[in-house]
């Protein structure tokens, strides 16, 4: 299978979509879902074929994709961890946490690590204030976080990461 | 008789009085200069020839922004800008025609730039009215040779600059 | 459309104004000035930059006047101490992130940002922090990107009002600029690091109310406040947008603004004319006279070369008579200059030898433009164009032709449902809007109407009104049906299904208007065609204003100025025929002369007699023949036959090389008159920018050389020559020129029902090509090239440096070929070798070359005795 361009079910899918809405704009956003499913982020390539599908300008999915962060525009690591910087997290050392993620993985803010298993953003608060500092990797909270649980964290996510194989969920 | 004595008395008392006077002010410091041998001595905001000022490191200051022609009350500065191999704006001609400046100094005023300064320099005088116009390379030859020791501490040094927007990854 | 009133009370006044309008509509309406940056008249609105904040009694809150609607009884005020904070702090936001670097910026001077900061803004900021910059090469801290070639966007400075974003897109519906990411990170881009341009993108620059986006042309040029600005009428194309020129003393004309005419252009400009038409002040301009002398030019003084000129009339005209001289001016020409030299030719020269039309393989006779001069009455305004139903675009690229009418059609298309049906040889693309095309073959016009006719005869799809009965119809109903389907079907390409659809929708539509495109009623087939568009109209009921219409598109800025005023050899000026008695001699009694009477020669013919060494002298006005005539080697071998080749010029062009004269001309800034558009609209320009030193305006320089030939030529100025001329016309009679007014008036459009012509249309069957040549080839204008004027322009040049061969995506892959590959065309003519574009406005098998490209010139290829011609490609 080429990787590069939408699977047949995408492409069912958006083509549902099309016609679901009674403004066909409305379909964008559920449109960049079922491409971040497929791929894991939403680049170019795969934006211009879908608009094809869905009948819409390229350039209005482009524009949404670009307003949410959530959607990476690249390639990003089989595991996507997304740091919380914000108030709560940070007062509770997120940022010396980042700081510590990036040395252990030895990659800067947004790149893969050489074996593609991670890649390392800071976000925006994710609502779990409470259990501050936290992150989230692809679709999990992790809470509570200290250098130790992040350490074992890590250790499970690769061992994972190289047993199984194919796409993130 | 007295009268006589009077008269003659003030005749003769005259003279020392008066150079009584003349001698005092011998030993005073002098208000005149002896111009053409010694060199003349200004006011710090004395206004005189243009110059076109420069950073430190050479770069020329004046970005064409037009304000000081537009604030000229005489018109006597054109200008014409032009885009340099970073894209900055510079000025491509600067000409400002001295017999047609009164020195008001607003231009110097006017200027975001500091680039444009009213020096010291007065003795400018040309056989040929045409030779009275100082194109942009004269003015920036007027602050090289003539104006950069004396205008040191009167001009900001350092280029403005605003920070950089941080890189986004997505 | 609801149109009942709503009264309410702004400031302490009462305001009447139609329900659906906005408290910021109807405050503007009656003078109450609200700030804004992102509302704008053509535009919905949106609400983004919060500066037209009001209080409204009884809301709890400001409101932003922009998209709130008015209501019965509503107080409003605007001036109220919390508006005039709000608006202070509005703007203080607004200012966090800008630069504030007005010194380099273009807009400084013109900026709205600025304007509204000094009248309403805090004069101090209280923000502290760094300021969020862009940079687009780091290496050189670059703030400036290339959206595209003629557009730079500084995001620094933008304020995010969306405007030029909504303009490509609501207005013109091309889908090539976007807002990205979001909060401080917002910015404007074109999508997917593509190029940013289309016919339009020069509004974006004006309507942006910051610096954030310049035009390359203005871009560190000189100050908006040093130039002087003289209202003006663009010469670029038949719609006769009105623009402001801008001039500069040192620097002359410079750039181009719009300047808002609500009956044609609506305060937009294409990029043809807002760019493409500044040019006179090119260093190449012809400053002086100049006279052959060898292989190089003289420059002379004036009265030399005048005396030269008219010597040389002189003699041609003792030794074989006046019918040996000819004229040739050009369709850019001003009205007055039109009849100006059409005064010069029949009564100084006293020849009837005279035309303007310089780039086709066959002109329209007398009787066609009897046919033309009738169906233009039917003509329908432009600003009405958006409220019919249907619109048929026949023969013509509307989009590279007429980019302003296309503006109305989309609008038509995105307010009332406007439906457009496109018929051409090449496809119509109106962007993200929706066009129905319907593509023949090049040459099946005719074949295409006949079928359109007859299906309506046969299904019966006409009411059954007077006209529509009788022997003389019926007999007309039968003669079309001798011809059957699988003839039309193969001559146009469409199959008789299609060509049903279409008819079916032109005669179901409640009102259609028939747009028919210069290339159609101008080429081979053109008066057969006309007629038979009268009787497609006709019998589709859609003649006669208001329901229907038919448009005749004039391509060139004064096409149809020049048709009216004497340009034609049959024709007088104010269209008075050369054997109508009465106009000949209301002529004659104000020129004070005998008029010749020999029949004239127009442009085509002229060149036979030349051929033939019949005609010895040529006056050629701002006609550029070499480059434009279709055919390079027959004209080069005309004009190389001539004893006397006069050519009053702007530019050294090819032609002019070939000249025994060249006298220097004037363009449309540096002279004043009027021009007429394609709706036969009168509109009045004034002189902007004084012309070089020692050149005379032109209408002085045709005076002058009358004079010399003994006509009594006296003006004082071109609007004397107006007031001279309009009385000469029983339509324009009247007309003040000083009461033209800044909408321009429309002349000849008498509210007629037409009459069917009945024509039998006939056509030669199609002729394909043959193996050796078996691509058919059209020519034709770019929307960035316009004759030789464009190749003066460096952003013209800029966006279509050459002529590239358009040729469909199916041909590409059949032939191998990849954008911008570069292919040798060969035609049994000559050979070219240019680029490849790949364009879906080719249909397969079909390719396209641009014109007038003086050193790629497509009319090396074609031949003046085939109607199509025919070309091969290979890969070189």
């Amino acid at each position: 299978m080429n990787t590069m361009s939408l699977s047949k079910e995408s492409i069912e899918k958006l083509q549902e979509l099309k016609d679901k809405f009674p403004d066909r704009r409305t379909a964008i956003l559920p449109a960049l879902h079922v491409v971040y499913d497929q791929f894991g982020y939403v680049g170019d390539e795969q934006l211009k074929e879908a608009a094809e599908v869905v009948e819409l300008p390229y350039v209005e999915l482009a524009e949404n994709a670009s307003f949410y962060t959530m959607f990476p525009k690249k390639p990003v690591g089989k595991y996507f961890i997304q740091v919380c910087t914000n108030l709560s997290c940070a007062l509770l050392g997120a940022d010396s946490l980042v700081d510590y993620l990036l040395e252990k993985l030895n990659v800067k803010l947004g790149e893969i690590t050489p074996d593609g298993l991670f890649t390392v953003v800071t976000v925006e608060c994710l609502g779990s204030c409470g259990s501050a500092p936290m992150m989230q990797v692809n679709d999990e909270y992790h809470e509570n976080l200290t250098r130790e649980r992040v350490d074992e964290l890590l250790e499970e996510f690769r061992r994972e990461g190289t047993k199984k194989g194919g796409p993130p969920s | 008789m007295a009268d006589l004595i009077r008269i003659l008395a003030s005749i003769f008392l005259a003279i020392p009085k008066g150079l009584a006077t003349t001698f005092k002010h011998l030993f005073r410091k002098t208000i005149t200069i002896d111009y053409p041998r010694k060199p003349a001595k200004f006011a710090p905001r004395y206004r005189g020839l243009h110059y076109l000022t420069r950073y430190p490191d050479g770069e020329e200051r004046c970005v064409a922004c037009g304000l000081c022609a537009i604030a000229c009350p005489s018109d006597c500065i054109y200008l014409e800008p032009e885009e340099n191999e970073r894209g900055e704006r510079v000025a491509k001609l600067y000409e400002i025609d001295e017999i047609r400046c009164i020195f008001c100094g607003y231009c110097e005023e006017a200027c975001p730039e500091e680039a444009i300064r009213l020096g010291w320099e007065f003795e400018f005088s040309q056989y040929d009215r045409k030779n009275f116009v100082w194109t942009k390379e004269m003015l920036l030859e007027n602050f090289d040779k003539l104006e950069k020791g004396r205008a040191k501490g009167f001009i900001r040094e350092k280029k403005f600059q605003f920070r950089a927007e941080p890189e986004t990854y997505f | 459309m609801d149109n009942s009133k709503v009264k309410l009370t702004i400031d302490d006044r009462e305001v009447e104004v139609p329900k659906d309008s906005t408290i910021l509509e109807a405050a503007l309406s009656v003078g109450i000035d609200i700030p804004y940056f992102c509302w704008h008249p053509n535009l919905e609105s949106v609400g983004a930059c919060r500066m037209c904040l009001v209080e409204v009694e009884k809301m709890p809150k400001l409101v932003a006047s922009c998209v709130n609607p008015v209501a019965e009884g509503m107080v409003v005020h605007t001036n109220t101490e919390k508006v005039i904070k709000a608006r202070e702090k509005v703007l203080e936001f607004v200012l966090t992130n800008h630069p504030l670097d007005c010194p380099t910026c273009d807009k400084g001077g013109e900026c709205d940002l600025q304007d509204l900061t000094y009248d309403h803004g805090p004069m101090m900021t209280r923000y502290r922090e760094d300021k969020v910059r862009w940079i687009v090469d780091t290496h050189y801290r670059f703030d400036d990107l290339q959206l595209g070639p003629l557009i730079y966007r500084n995001q620094n400075r933008c304020i995010t009002c969306f405007r030029c974003v909504r303009i490509t897109r609501e207005i013109f519906g091309y889908s090539d600029l976007g807002v990205f990411g979001r909060g401080s990170k917002t910015h404007i881009s074109a999508p997917g690091g593509e190029k940013f341009l289309n016919e339009f993108s020069g509004n974006t620059v004006e309507y942006c109310p910051v610096g954030a986006l310049t035009a390359r042309n203005f871009r560190y040029k000189i100050r908006p406040w040093l130039c002087e600005q003289t209202p003006t009428v663009c010469p670029m194309c038949g719609d006769g947008c009105n623009m402001t020129a801008w001039s500069h003393q040192r620097k002359g004309h410079i750039r181009n603004t719009s300047r808002r005419n609500d009956s044609i252009d609506e305060g937009m400009l294409c990029d043809r004319g807002r760019f493409g038409s500044v040019f006179s002040n090119h260093p190449d301009r012809i400053k002086s006279p100049m006279i052959k002398e060898g292989d190089t030019f003289r420059e002379v003084q004036w009265e030399e070369a005048l005396g030269f000129i008219a010597e040389g009339i002189k003699k041609i005209k003792s030794e074989s008579g006046p019918e040996a001289l000819g004229g040739i001016a050009s369709d850019l020409v001003s009205n007055e200059e039109a009849y100006l030299f059409s005064r010069l030719m029949r009564q100084g020269v006293g020849t009837n030898n005279l035309d303007f039309r310089g780039d086709r393989k066959s002109l329209l006779g007398a009787g066609a433009l009897k046919i033309l001069f009738e169906m233009q009455k039917m003509s329908v305004p432009l600003e009405k164009v958006a409220s019919f139903d249907t619109v048929f675009v026949i023969g013509t690229d509307i989009a590279s032709t007429h980019p302003i009418y296309t503006m109305w059609l989309k609008r038509g298309i995105r307010k009332a449902g406007l439906r457009v049906l496109a018929a051409n040889s090449r496809k119509l693309d109106f962007g993200i809007y929706s066009v129905q095309n319907f593509t023949y073959r090049p040459g099946g016009e005719l074949a295409l109407l006949l079928g359109l006719l007859k299906v309506i005869v046969k299904e019966k799809l006409y009411s059954d009104a007077g006209p529509f009965r009788g022997g003389q119809f019926s007999r007309w109903a039968n003669s079309l049906q001798k011809t059957n389907y699988d003839t039309i079907a193969a001559s146009c390409g469409l199959s008789e299904e299609r060509i049903s659809i279409l008819a079916r929708a032109l005669a179901e539509s409640e009102n259609c208007l028939f747009v028919v495109g210069q290339d159609l009623w101008e080429g081979p087939l053109g008066s057969s065609c006309l007629l038979a568009i009268n009787d497609l109209a006709v019998l589709t009921e859609n003649n006669g204003n208001p329901r229907g219409g038919v448009n005749l598109l004039f391509d060139s800025g004064n096409y149809l100025g020049a048709l009216n005023w004497g340009l034609t050899p049959d024709y007088l000026p104010a269209r008075r025929h050369r054997e109508d008695k009465v106009g000949r001699e209301k002529i004659e009694s104000l020129w004070n002369c005998r008029l010749p009477e020999a029949e004239g020669f127009d442009t085509i013919k002229m060149l036979e007699q030349i051929r033939k060494g019949n005609i010895k002298g040529l006056y050629l006005y701002q006609s550029d023949l070499l480059c434009d005539f279709p055919d390079w080697e027959y004209i080069h071998d005309c004009l190389s036959k001539l004893d006397l080749l006069i050519v009053h010029e702007l530019f050294l062009t090819e032609t002019a090389k070939m000249a025994t004269v060249i006298l220097p001309a004037t363009s449309f800034v540096e002279t004043e008159g009027t021009f007429t558009n394609t709706e036969g609209r009168i509109q009045r320009f004034q002189r902007g920018a004084a012309p070089s030193k020692g050149v005379r305006e032109s209408w002085q320089t045709l005076s002058r050389l009358a004079q010399k030939l003994g006509a009594e030529f006296v003006y004082e100025n071109p609007p004397e020559i107006f007031r001279e001329m309009v009385t000469l016309s029983s339509d324009a009679a009247g007309l003040d020129y000083d009461k033209l007014g800044a909408r321009g008036r429309i002349v000849a459009l008498a509210e007629r029902v037409f009459e069917p012509a009945l024509y039998e249309v006939e056509f030669d069957s199609y002729t394909s090509g043959d193996s050796d040549y078996p691509y058919p080839l059209l020519t034709g204008d770019l929307v960035y090239h316009l004759r030789h004027l464009t190749n003066y322009n460096e952003d013209m040049m800029l966006v279509a440096p050459e002529a590239h061969l358009e040729i469909s995506p199916e041909d590409a892959k059949s032939l191998e070929l990849k954008e911008d590959d570069t292919v040798r065309v060969e035609s049994a003519r000559g050979a070219l070798e240019v680029k490849v574009a790949i364009s879906k406005k080719s249909p397969p098998g079909v390719v396209f070359l641009p014109r007038n490209y003086s050193d790629k010139n497509v009319n090396k290829l074609r031949d003046r005795e085939k109607t199509l011609d025919y070309v091969r490609i290979a890969k070189a």
